[in-house]
């Protein structure tokens, strides 16, 4: 019978076990998954099957890493975020961070826009390096979230976004993240969202400035758009813009985006009693 | 009677959203205005009347990210 081992097609015994297929394959296989979830050695293989075979420690090829993806998060969650296509409005504080986040779920496709250059006062709480200073953000996330995860589909865009170029940017996407920093371009982005895609739903980093007052940060949903944030802390003199609270925020925007494509996670709340 | 993000204010004919933003004495300038869930575009603060009985969330825009 004809399965697919570590995505290439091979012919096997009827009824060949999983460990018979690593013996003669892989034999210093030490992780065995079939069709999306781990499976025991014992395991009886039928026609079809998609068997990978892992050794620890070795470097995975791309498409190894989203089977061992799709283990994880089980084959229907993970097919779901691998079809979503994502859109990410800046990527400084929340959009780097955002994008990490989703790409290491899976996120089939994430649209990155944002025209400015990786300085020095960004480390201070973006996902970038000291060596990527003065790289494009768009080039240098990108550059960041290949080696997270290969399999994710990354469009880079240089540019200032303004109204006219939003459309092309951020059409497809299934989900917009706002990730500016500054106040009128968060307003740009809202006003040209609810006029010209009005059903698409908008993650919105709203008070993130500081530090502490985790009980603060909340999700307040009006419609398609969704608030993160405290909705009250600016950046000042003495509160600055932080890699903690920054990325908790982020974070929460990246958490929505997953409920958004997904659904609520009906078990979140059970307390398993 | 207006509810304006929860909060109830008393209302008049012919008011507008910025008759609402003054009643409320928000001052901040970047505000996302919702009215009984329909968006309105901040051009039409001036010329748009709201019904009485309405719901209207407005949303202050802060920077940071």
């Amino acid at each position: 019978m004809r399965i697919f081992v570590n995505e290439r097609p091979a012919d096997v015994p009827e009824g060949a076990t999983l460990l018979a297929v690593c013996a003669t394959r892989k034999p210093d296989a030490d992780l065995s998954i079939c069709n999306g979830f781990p499976a025991s050695p014992e395991t009886v293989l039928k026609e079809g099957d998609r068997v990978v075979l892992i050794r620890r420690g070795e470097i995975p090829t791309s498409e190894e890493l989203d089977v061992l993806l799709a283990a994880r998060h089980s084959p229907g969650v993970h097919q779901r975020l691998k079809g979503s296509v994502v859109g990410i409005a800046g990527c400084g504080g929340l959009g780097s961070n955002v994008a990490v986040s989703l790409a290491r779920v899976g996120v089939g496709e994430l649209l990155l826009a944002d025209f400015d250059v990786v300085e020095p006062s960004n480390l201070n709480r973006q996902q970038y390096f000291v060596d990527q200073i003065g790289m494009p953000k768009v080039d240098a996330l990108m550059a960041n979230l290949a080696r997270i995860n290969p399999a994710v589909k990354v469009v880079a865009s240089c540019v200032r976004i303004v109204p006219e170029n939003m459309k092309d940017l951020f059409g497809r996407a299934d989900v917009l993240v706002e990730a500016f920093d500054r106040a009128d371009q968060k307003g740009m982005l809202i006003d040209f969202a609810m006029r010209k895609f009005p059903e698409k739903p908008l993650v919105i980093g709203l008070g993130l400035a500081g530090w502490g007052r985790n009980d603060l940060l909340t999700t307040r949903s009006s419609g398609n758009i969704h608030l993160c944030g405290d909705g009250l802390t600016e950046a000042a003199q003495n509160r600055g813009l932080m890699a903690p609270r920054v990325a908790l925020v982020a974070n929460m925007q990246a958490n929505l985006v997953m409920e958004i494509l997904l659904g609520p996670d009906s078990e979140i709340g059970c307390s398993g009693q | 009677m207006l509810k304006v993000n929860g909060e109830k204010i008393a209302f008049h004919e012919s008011m507008t959203v910025t008759d609402v933003i003054k009643a409320m004495k928000f001052n901040f300038p970047l505000l996302i205005v919702k009215v009984n869930g329909v968006y309105v575009p901040r051009d039409e603060y001036g010329n748009r009347n709201v019904p009485d009985e309405a719901e209207i969330e407005i949303i202050h825009l802060i920077s940071g990210g």
